[in-house]
């Protein structure tokens, strides 16, 4: 404990406490402060003192704090709605030991709520389970290792680290056409990779905002990922029931129509995935598209956002699950007049996703750039979109494992002006 | 405190009956009538409610402390907490302050988070405090800290001990935020192993006990606040503020340091083309916030806050030390209320009685605490206070306590 100029201070003796006085204390006496002199300490004075005697001056150790009881909450913060909060305080009650003992009928009585809120008020207050903290060694102890869903583009892998991480949110954005949707359908089916060739082994949640997923090119990328995995396992690992079919089944679908849906899907995740404990990701493609159109109020989609964040990161570390959310790209205009590229939906969600993954093009290459990321430095690789899926640009010899194919699918191009 | 029969031996069920009648309903209201046209309007003596009202003031009225003691207290328990960057310490006078809310803000992926774990770790590891991470987001995981970890050149026993003062509570609401700001008032920390269930080989929970939490982190305020502003109800704002006091009063009752992660956003409509420096264009978000917090105005009706009033009474005769004589005491008065604004301390002066009844009482209410000023030396000290605490305020006052 560093304190430039000043003395140490002393240990927990000298904090500052504040004490109420019960209706019982009968002797205030305030010479004697109730610990050690060096405690500053106040007392209050008790209820049957009759005058307050300006003499009866404090010790000179005595300075200024107040010691609160453990219990003392309150009844503003326990998450009631504003009316009862008013009607509460406008009876004088104010912390959780002025609604002790009183039945919900004395305390409807006493401030003009009806039963049924009384009752919740008493409940609020008597609930005095505190979450129990966990520390961080222990998280580390529990998450030793941090499970990742391979994108099969090695230079993409080692981007970010090993892959896509599991319980965090990674946001993948870029222009049209660049393989956002590719990136999401290839996680798809390489989070269904046997955890005996060193996958995660689970399945897949795929809501659809604006119809672009396509069932023929994800059994393109199984069949490749099948391959795939019969190579890496070699004869030693049994890899005879990861196939198409299995591969299809383990994807969920959700088509939603407008942010609403959105919503409800998300609400009712804890008990789909109870349901389905395999789940381990799960992507929505595209966050932006109804939240741009169906919004007018910023502040009120900054709010949903935020809401939305908060619900699947905390999913996602319960249920242990990666989410991936693609989104769109708008214009920023600079004050001087130039414009920039920037991701769609404003400043506020730039803080919610844990990783950010910028797609952009280079001439005639693709290129992932890592804008954020807690554990990373942001740089850039550049990759292809394959009939396999998302691969490593090819090398010059071409002995590298990744590419299977060299079919080229259909590519929408939208060319941008060079950096 | 209620207004309740049984109270005081003068309040009896009839007293009571006749000041509801009279359209008294509380404390509040109870206080803010003056007790003559009281007792004329409900027909209670005067005697009574004189009794009930010193009652009343005695249990909300705070003890009077010289502001010498209050001042080498301010000194004794100034701890700074270093953030292990001595640029950082530099701007920040030391290290974080124990007793002050500090915010950091900034655009996404900016390093808000990397600082505030390299300020937690640096705090459990350097000091052995104990640090309360209040986690919303759940941006502490394994994978942000075990890059860290990794880093940190110390023996791993040392690592190990200091990581497990780190607790982390990820709350999913404001109202979890509240609750979690409790934990930080206990002084023996609990935590609880959790059992691993999974693998069949489960470990019964323990229970340890940690020190006392001195730095408080909060990161990703608006993660929990933005989804409130944006009801159409009014609310959002109460619960700001009432967060932004929870946070203060902590800081200042325990003595231990927090801090407040913000995001900036954009400041609309400022597109004049002057070619502004990239700074005017960003302001951290939740506004009203940074009035709650960092400039402590305005009065906190029934809510803890830590303002501290400071009183200077006209003293009677026993313990006289400004000058009896009338015209020299208003002397003094009106030399002291020129001074105080020269001062760098936030000050009202109010001399009228009947608001600062007003005030005073509300005030005492919301658990300010008051210090007598005997002399004009106490008060030069005061000034001196004001230098290390900012949310000082000065009320003078002709009447007797």
């Amino acid at each position: 404990m560093t304190s430039p100029n000043k003395t140490d201070s002393p240990t927990s003796s000298a904090t500052p406490c504040m004490k109420k006085p019960t209706p019982t204390m009968t002797n205030p006496n305030k010479t004697a402060s109730p610990t050690s002199s060096a405690t500053p300490c106040m007392k209050k004075p008790t209820p049957t003192m009759t005058s307050p005697n300006k003499t009866d001056s404090p010790t000179s150790s005595a300075t200024p704090c107040m010691k609160k009881k453990k219990s003392d909450r309150l009844l503003s913060v326990l998450g009631l709605p504003a009316t009862i909060i008013f009607k509460l305080l406008d009876a004088d009650f104010v912390h959780d030991e002025d609604v002790q003992g009183l039945t919900p009928m004395e305390l409807s009585s006493a401030t003009g709520l009806t039963l049924k809120e009384s009752a919740e008020v008493v409940r609020l207050s008597a609930a005095s389970s505190i979450e129990q903290p966990v520390t961080i060694l222990q998280m580390l102890k529990e998450q030793c290792e941090v499970p990742y869903i391979a994108t099969f583009c090695e230079a993409l892998d080692s981007l970010l680290g090993g892959g896509i991480p599991l319980r965090a949110i990674t946001e993948i954005y870029g222009t049209p056409g660049i393989g956002k949707t590719q990136m999401c359908l290839q996680a798809c089916v390489s989070v269904q990779l046997p955890s005996s060739v060193g996958g995660v082994g689970g399945e897949a949640l795929f809501i659809d905002t604006e119809g672009s997923f396509t069932a023929g090119r994800l059994k393109d990328m199984a069949t490749d990922a099948i391959q795939h995995a019969q190579t890496i396992g070699g004869k030693n690992v049994d890899t005879s029931d990861f196939t198409d079919i299995s591969i299809l089944k383990g994807i969920h679908y959700f088509r939603c129509l407008n942010y609403i849906e959105i919503v409800a899907v998300i609400k009712h995740l804890p008990s789909l995935l109870k349901s389905n404990p395999k789940m381990h990701l799960i992507v929505i493609d595209s966050i932006a598209f109804h939240f741009r159109h169906d919004f007018p109020n910023v502040k009120a989609r900054a709010g949903l956002l935020c809401h939305m964040t908060q619900e699947l990161i905390q999913l996602a570390t319960k249920f242990n699950l990666a989410v991936i959310v693609t989104n769109q790209m708008t214009t920023k205009i600079e004050c001087e007049g130039s414009s920039e590229l920037v991701a769609a939906l404003g400043e506020t969600w730039g803080h919610c996703p844990t990783l950010r993954l910028a797609l952009h093009w280079s001439g005639e290459t693709r290129v992932a750039t890592l804008t954020k990321a807690p554990h990373r430095r942001n740089s850039s690789v550049n990759y292809q979109v394959t009939l396999a899926g998302i691969r490593d640009l090819p090398s010059v010899d071409a002995e590298t494992v990744n590419t299977h194919t060299t079919e080229m699918p259909e590519t929408k191009k939208r060319k941008l002006p060079n950096d | 405190m209620r207004l309740t029969v049984g109270m005081c031996s003068a309040l009896t069920e009839d007293v009571m009956t006749k000041l509801q009648n009279s359209g008294i309903r509380n404390v509040t209201d109870f206080m803010l009538k003056d007790p003559e046209s009281l007792a004329m309007e409900s027909s209670v003596s005067y005697k009574d409610l004189y009794s009930i009202r010193q009652i009343i003031r005695a249990h909300y009225a705070a003890f009077a402390v010289s502001g010498d003691d209050m001042l080498e207290a301010a000194i004794k328990t100034a701890i700074a907490i270093t953030t292990g960057n001595t640029n950082l310490d530099n701007l920040l006078g030391g290290g974080l302050m124990a007793g002050e809310v500090m915010e950091v803000c900034g655009g996404w992926g900016v390093g808000k988070t990397s600082l505030c774990v390299n300020l937690a770790v640096h705090a459990a590891l350097k000091f052995g405090k104990s640090v309360l991470y209040i986690d919303p987001l759940a941006s502490i995981s394994a994978l942000r800290i075990s890059s860290v970890v990794e880093a940190l050149s110390e023996e791993p026993e040392l690592v190990g001990q200091a990581l497990a003062h780190i607790k982390i509570v990820t709350p999913s609401d404001v109202w979890g935020v509240f609750q979690a700001l409790e934990v930080a008032r206990q002084p023996h920390f609990l935590t609880r192993k959790k059992d691993r269930g999974s693998n069949g080989g489960g470990e019964s929970s323990s229970i340890k006990s940690m020190g006392k939490t001195k730095l408080v982190i909060v990161d990703s305020l608006p993660a929990v606040i933005l989804p409130l502003l944006a009801e159409p109800k009014k609310q959002g704002l109460g619960i700001i503020n009432q967060l932004a006091v929870a946070l203060k009063s902590l800081a200042s009752e325990q003595q231990l340091a927090v801090v407040v992660v913000n995001n900036t956003c954009i400041t609309l409509a400022d597109f004049s083309g002057q070619g502004a420096e990239s700074n005017s264009k960003w302001k951290p978000a939740l506004g009203r916030w940074r009035h709650q917090v960092l400039q402590h105005q305005g009065t906190y009706r029934r809510k803890e806050c830590t303002t501290t009033a400071i009183v200077i009474c006209t003293p009677d005769e026993s313990t006289i030390t400004l000058d009896q004589d009338l015209s020299k005491r208003m002397n003094t008065l009106q030399y002291v209320a020129e001074l105080v604004p020269r001062s760098r301390c936030k000050c009202s002066v109010v001399v009228s009685t009947p608001l600062l009844d007003r005030l005073f009482f509300t005030e005492l209410s919301a658990g300010a605490a008051v210090f007598q000023l005997c002399s004009l030396k106490d008060f030069f000290t005061f000034l001196k206070l004001c230098r290390l605490k900012n949310d000082l305020r000065l009320y003078l006052r002709e009447n007797d306590f």
